[in-house]
């Protein structure tokens, strides 16, 4: 069965999905509560934003510089860099790389280019088998689904469907999988085996230090390490705009990183990769690949919207959205949900469809506020409306309601007259219950809310009224 | 030599250049000294011994004193069950490991016990790089046990950095145990890696353990 092809018709079935509303309301209270008690406990916390956002800019202001500076430091570590100008060269880079290394099994860490690649259906086809290490991601292998959230990828699903996806996956008998605690036991004893026995290991990189050619990965459970170290080949599969110059840089993301992400301090891994295993160490593969992708950020970095590219993927963005909280990450249809996804899946891909994706906002302004190198989301939002408007004529209909507000709203007389009595007559409807259960024509809204009652007078009426009160007390004095 | 425009590196790295107006030919040490941070630093951290306990423990590490080195073998079996398989770190074998059945082989062992290469007070966090320890002996067992010796404990990340741990083909920050909060949203300690995680703090201020490496 395919998805729906509007946003709107799949934000439909997923606020009447109920097992997706419960896994969604668990998933609301715990990233927003985490994130603002690690915020509360850090006096620094606005300082350090700054900090990442100048790491940001001046790594995206001296991109090429750093990039050539990495390259040259994997090369003279033994390692190799491969550049991916699309998604198809990036699965036919990383397919090579497995079939000069003779491998058929290969574990995964988390990688959001993965999976904007499809790399997994692209390992399929070559003949090799992908095994997903992260807990999240190995639920949504199980269940043939992509991704719902960048750092939590399986926040869609409730513990009873990940217990029915093991059933069905792990010929293990009879046994109690009621408890989170039984689920999490039983991944780590069908995956451990994976990671003894494979013959590639690719994950993803959160960061990249140009100083030393060295890929950073943040986890909490370990899975990243395993796979990168274990087998005898560490494919890296990231894009360029993640690099940073120093390994200094490289600690000042990492102090907003977790804190945005999971509200912790810091994750329980962070691990430098720089080459493959050098004489006298302890361990480590054999060989070392890191495949840089554009698909389409170099436009990104010469246009409006270079600073989607200081985006370092910790998803508070979507964890505060009251969209992304209401239909989540599947209705946006792309592997970065959010307001992040937002922005960048228009940019990434220029679907027809994307055009539907900035105006799933209501401009409330949260993103920006929780963004923790400061991107101005909604400023970016209101860009790609303004794009479409221009690029793509938007149907009759909303032109003319568009053009009509226009002609209103430069008319303040009647704009007052209109607006005040459309207040009086919603405050007289909703007087008893101080609430609309429903309103005509917008059911659908109303369906699964109600509007509250407007309280007293416009904001602009009140605010003339305190402005003539001040001057009437100015002028006694 | 292909032309730039041959290659997708030469097409990728043009088409930034264009972007950024960077010069073909710019040096990076030279282009990185000529831009520093401008933002206000971080405040001092006044106690990194207090700042280290209180964020360890708020990390889920168990958290232990060890007055001197030999002392670990003797306090180790009163923190953890009985017949336990126990992989060392090499630089603590000279210690009396005779009360505990040993294996080489980071698949095989229960326990690691290894020596961290450096602490870092702002999170709580050890430093081990792959020069000293095998990244499978940290990743691999259910209980690892480090040693921390107070001399190379620092404030923050940048000061391990200064000190020059970044030459290691894979270097690992740990800040405790494996967790995943991957089913609904519920923290569960033990995901892939150690489900416990024991630090000693070993006191050598006074005279400073040798780093063997």
């Amino acid at each position: 069965m395919s998805a729906p092809q509007t946003f709107i018709a799949r934000a439909g079935g997923a606020l009447d999905d109920s097992q997706l509303q419960s896994a969604l309301a668990k998933a609301r209270s715990g990233f927003v509560d985490k994130r603002a008690t690690a915020i509360a406990a850090e006096p620094d916390f606005e300082t350090m934003r700054d900090q990442a956002r100048e790491v940001r800019q001046r790594s995206l202001a001296n991109l090429a510089t750093c990039l050539e500076q990495f390259e040259q430091q994997v090369n003279a570590a033994g390692g190799q860099v491969h550049w991916a100008e699309s998604t198809d060269d990036l699965r036919r880079i990383v397919i090579d790389i497995c079939e000069q290394a003779g491998a058929k099994t290969v574990t995964k860490g988390k990688s959001m280019v993965g999976e904007e690649a499809a790399l997994n259906e692209a390992l399929e086809q070559a003949g090799l088998t992908p095994w997903e290490t992260d807990l999240g991601e190995y639920i949504i292998q199980l269940a043939h689904e992509p991704p719902s959230h960048i750092v939590a990828p399986a926040l869609h699903k409730t513990r009873d469907q990940v217990a029915e996806l093991f059933r069905d996956a792990h010929a293990l008998g009879e046994r109690d999988l009621g408890e989170v605690r039984a689920l999490v036991d039983e991944a780590r004893a069908v995956i451990r085996e994976r990671f003894l026995s494979a013959d590639v290991g690719i994950t993803g990189a959160n960061l990249l230090i140009a100083e030393t050619g060295t890929a950073a990965l943040v986890t909490n459970e370990g899975n990243g390490d395993l796979t990168a170290r274990l087998p005898r080949t560490h494919i890296i599969t990231t894009s360029f705009d993640r690099v940073v110059p120093t390994w200094e840089d490289a600690s000042k993301i990492f102090r907003v990183l977790a804190r945005s992400a999971t509200g912790q301090p810091i994750t329980a891994y962070t691990s430098f990769f720089s080459g493959p295993r050098a004489e006298g160490e302890q361990d480590g593969p054999e060989s070392f690949h890191v495949v840089l992708l554009d698909n389409h950020r170099t436009e990104i970095l010469d246009s409006e919207f270079r600073e989607m590219l200081h985006c370092i993927r910790c998803g508070a963005c979507m964890n505060h959205c009251p969209v992304y909280q209401s239909v989540g990450g599947h209705t946006y249809d792309s592997v970065y949900p959010g307001p992040m996804g937002a922005v960048l899946s228009p940019l990434l891909r220029g679907y027809a469809q994307d055009d539907e994706l900035p105006n799933a906002s209501s401009f409330c302004g949260r993103c920006e506020e929780v963004c923790p190198v400061r991107i101005p989301l909604p400023g970016l939002m209101r860009k790609l409306r303004e794009r479409e408007m221009v690029q793509e004529k938007p149907p009759w209909l909303t032109r003319r309601m568009l053009a009509a507000f226009g002609w209103l709203a430069q008319r303040p007389v009647l704009y007052r007259y209109l607006t005040g009595a459309g207040t009086r007559v919603l405050a007289t409807l909703g007087r008893r219950r101080g609430a609309l259960r429903s309103l005509p024509l917008a059911s659908a809204w109303t369906a699964h809310r109600d509007l509250p009652a407007p309280q007293g007078a416009s904001f602009q009426l009140r605010w003339a009224r305190a402005q003539r009160k001040a001057e009437g007390e100015r002028g006694d004095a | 030599m292909p032309s730039n425009s041959d290659t997708a590196r030469g097409r990728i790295l043009g088409r930034i250049r264009a972007a950024t107006g960077e010069a073909a030919s710019h040096n990076f040490a030279a282009v990185m000294s000529s831009c520093p941070s401008r933002e206000r630093a971080l405040a001092a951290i006044d106690d990194p011994v207090g700042e280290f306990r209180e964020r360890a423990l708020g990390n889920g590490i168990e958290l232990f004193d060890l007055p001197a080195l030999p002392g670990l073998c003797a306090d180790l079996p009163t923190r953890l069950a009985d017949a336990i398989k126990l992989a060392r770190d090499g630089r603590l074998a000279h210690l009396d490991w005779s009360a505990f059945q040993l294996t080489e082989d980071t698949t095989d062992a229960s326990c690691g016990v290894v020596l961290a290469d450096g602490g870092i007070a702002e999170t709580g966090t050890l430093l081990f790089t792959n020069r000293s320890v095998a990244s499978g002996l940290l990743f691999l067992v259910d209980h690892l046990v480090a040693v921390l010796p107070l001399s190379r404990l620092v404030c923050r990340q940048e000061d391990l950095w200064k000190a020059g741990h970044c030459n290691a083909s894979a270097v690992h920050l740990v800040s405790g145990p494996s967790r995943t909060a991957d089913v609904e949203q519920t923290i569960q300690i033990g995901a892939h890696g150690p489900r416990r995680l024991l630090v000693y703090l070993l006191d050598d201020r006074a005279q400073p353990l040798e780093m063997d490496r």
